[in-house]
């Protein structure tokens, strides 16, 4: 038999029964009625069990401020979670601090996404489907960093087929490629684009020096083009856009000015003529060698013009041309020390 | 005198086997694996290595998705890592630099792989897709190990063809099951870029 809570029952040792009020401290022979509940202190309702918070009642009360909110809410849900367009750049901006805040503290139940949902807008929505579907299981700041990075590699195999050809032949579409840029970078490109770079330039010249021997036994491979190839373009992926970002410390401006998720992007999308450059230049003319590669650079740079030039120039006007510039001077460096250095015979 | 209730000691029902009041932890197979020779242990796991081996070489491993390997362990990607490392460093110039390559590449690149399809969000668990990539490496190492036999470039040109395509067959299958749907080309691109890479070093020493 259920007694009223802080009741609690004892035995005399001749087996006597007496109950006993831990908050009021009382005791008394009597079995407690249910109706002394209020009076002990406890500020419950009369049942013993504890008041739970289900999502109808946060349904309740959203229905009774508003129901505007909850249509386009309903329709994100339906796509998986994929925020309307102009949405996006707020969350991708604002994301990552609503990923560590959400998702530092453990794992996200059920009800609490349904929550967020309904309460908090959508940045908190999408970090919250993003964390719970990719990184359930996984506890913690591992599972915050697995989250961020999922919504970096949020890209599917088309759109990255469809940036690849655009990095090819720069001359078509491109305003709403700058805008596709803008609104859902991702790094799953830039990275493996400059991998494959990194593996075909270093294959490329070392087979080529292969072909250059008269005689195949006495080919020594050269592993140190490896290391040059690895330390050249990842070290330019990554300092590149440091290089502008203390160059918008130094001059004064805001950091976040520059949307530098699309400037890696950018620049990593713009490595892909490096790959066809470097199969072209395994025929050995020199002539043919160096138009391979002035015609890589061309399309590069094309490239970054291309999607970049309208969006520094409402960024950080005045820095525009800078920024290029280095872009500019990075590919070259590239490229010119594939020429020269891979190929030690023209 | 108070009232003390009266709980029942937990019976501990874990995964792998009860704890009995001896102390000694019963496996599965109900062998008492405290009390066995040293030698008995080793011998374990390496026929467990044996068999994993045996298993990726075998065609099934291309059907039902690498499920073989389901008890990852690193010590078979680091027994074929090491041999490939002295195979191909044996007669190059830099061999200190080629082994370091081959380590870096088979370690680091598997670990990348796996973190690329992670953070596509796949549902894999880490260990055990490193493990399925090293045990994978096995045709690629007997196709060094007979190209070091042999000096004929064109051998070894199909030598290491046939072990690159024999490699990829299962674990191919393994990342693309496990990746969403309109992600499987871009997480098996990845496998795929790895075993060129070891096949590329392959043919180069």
């Amino acid at each position: 038999m259920a007694l009223p809570p802080n009741w609690t029952k004892y035995t005399t040792d001749d087996g006597k029964e007496y109950y006993h009020n831990s908050v009021a401290n009382k005791t008394q022979w009597e079995k407690p009625d249910w109706s002394e509940g209020p009076e002990s202190g406890s500020f419950h309702s009369q049942s013993s069990e504890v008041y739970r918070p289900t999502v109808s009642d946060l349904d309740l009360q959203e229905r009774a401020t508003g129901t505007a909110q909850m249509v386009p809410l309903s329709g994100e849900e339906a796509r998986g979670g994929k925020l309307a367009t102009e949405a996006d750049t707020v969350s991708l901006r604002e994301a990552p601090r609503g990923v560590m805040d959400s998702a530092g503290g453990g794992p996200p139940p059920g009800p609490q996404s349904q929550g967020s949902f309904l309460g908090f807008g959508s940045m908190l929505a999408s970090a919250a489907a993003g964390s719970e579907e990719g990184a359930a299981g996984v506890q913690g700041w591992a599972g915050s960093m697995l989250a961020y990075g999922q919504q970096l590699f949020d890209v599917s195999s088309e759109d990255v087929l469809k940036r690849l050809k655009l990095a090819l032949v720069p001359f078509q579409g491109q305003e709403d490629a700058a805008n596709d840029f803008r609104t859902r970078p991702d790094f799953y490109g830039p990275f493996w684009v400059a991998t494959t770079a990194v593996l075909f330039l270093a294959a490329t010249g070392n087979f080529a020096r292969l072909l250059e021997l008269e005689d195949e036994q006495l080919f020594k491979s050269d592993f140190s083009l490896v290391s040059v190839a690895a330390s050249m373009i990842y070290g330019l992926l990554v300092a590149v856009p440091l290089a502008a970002r203390l160059g918008l410390y130094c001059s004064g401006q805001s950091v976040d000015c520059i949307n530098f998720k699309q400037v890696i992007c950018v620049f990593g999308y713009s490595l892909t003529p490096l790959i066809p450059m470097s199969v072209i230049c395994l025929v050995p003319m020199g002539f043919l060698r160096w138009l391979a590669v002035c015609v890589g650079l061309v399309t590069s740079l094309a490239f970054i013009y291309g999607t970049l030039s309208t969006d520094l120039a409402v960024e950080a006007p005045s820095l525009k041309w800078k920024v290029l510039g280095l872009f500019c001077c990075a590919h070259a460096i590239i490229f010119m020390t594939y020429r020269i250095y891979f190929f030690h015979s023209i | 005198m108070a009232y003390e209730p009266t709980y029942q000691s937990p019976q501990f029902h874990g995964g792998d086997g009860m704890v009995t009041p001896s102390g000694s932890i019963e496996s599965q197979q109900g062998r008492c694996t405290l009390d066995e020779p040293v030698t008995e242990t080793i011998m374990r796991d390496l026929r467990s290595i044996g068999m994993k081996l045996k298993y990726v070489m075998l065609p099934r491993a291309r059907e039902d998705k690498g499920q073989g390997l389901r008890e990852w362990d690193l010590w078979g990607p680091l027994v074929l890592c090491l041999a490939l490392g002295i195979m191909l460093s044996m007669h190059a110039e830099q061999a200190s630099l080629a082994f370091g390559l081959v380590f870096i590449i088979v370690w680091v690149g598997s670990g990348i792989v796996t973190i690329n399809a992670l953070l596509l969000k796949g549902k894999i668990s880490f260990f055990q897709s490193v493990c399925v990539l090293g045990y994978c490496i096995f045709p690629l190492v007997i196709a060094a190990f007979c190209s070091l036999m042999l000096n004929v470039i064109w051998l070894k040109v199909i030598f290491v063809t046939i072990g690159f395509t024999w490699a990829t067959g299962a674990s191919v299958n393994f990342m693309s099951e496990l990746l969403p749907e309109d992600r499987k080309a871009l997480g098996v691109y990845p496998v795929w870029l790895f075993y060129v890479a070891i096949a590329w070093l392959i043919l180069i020493s």
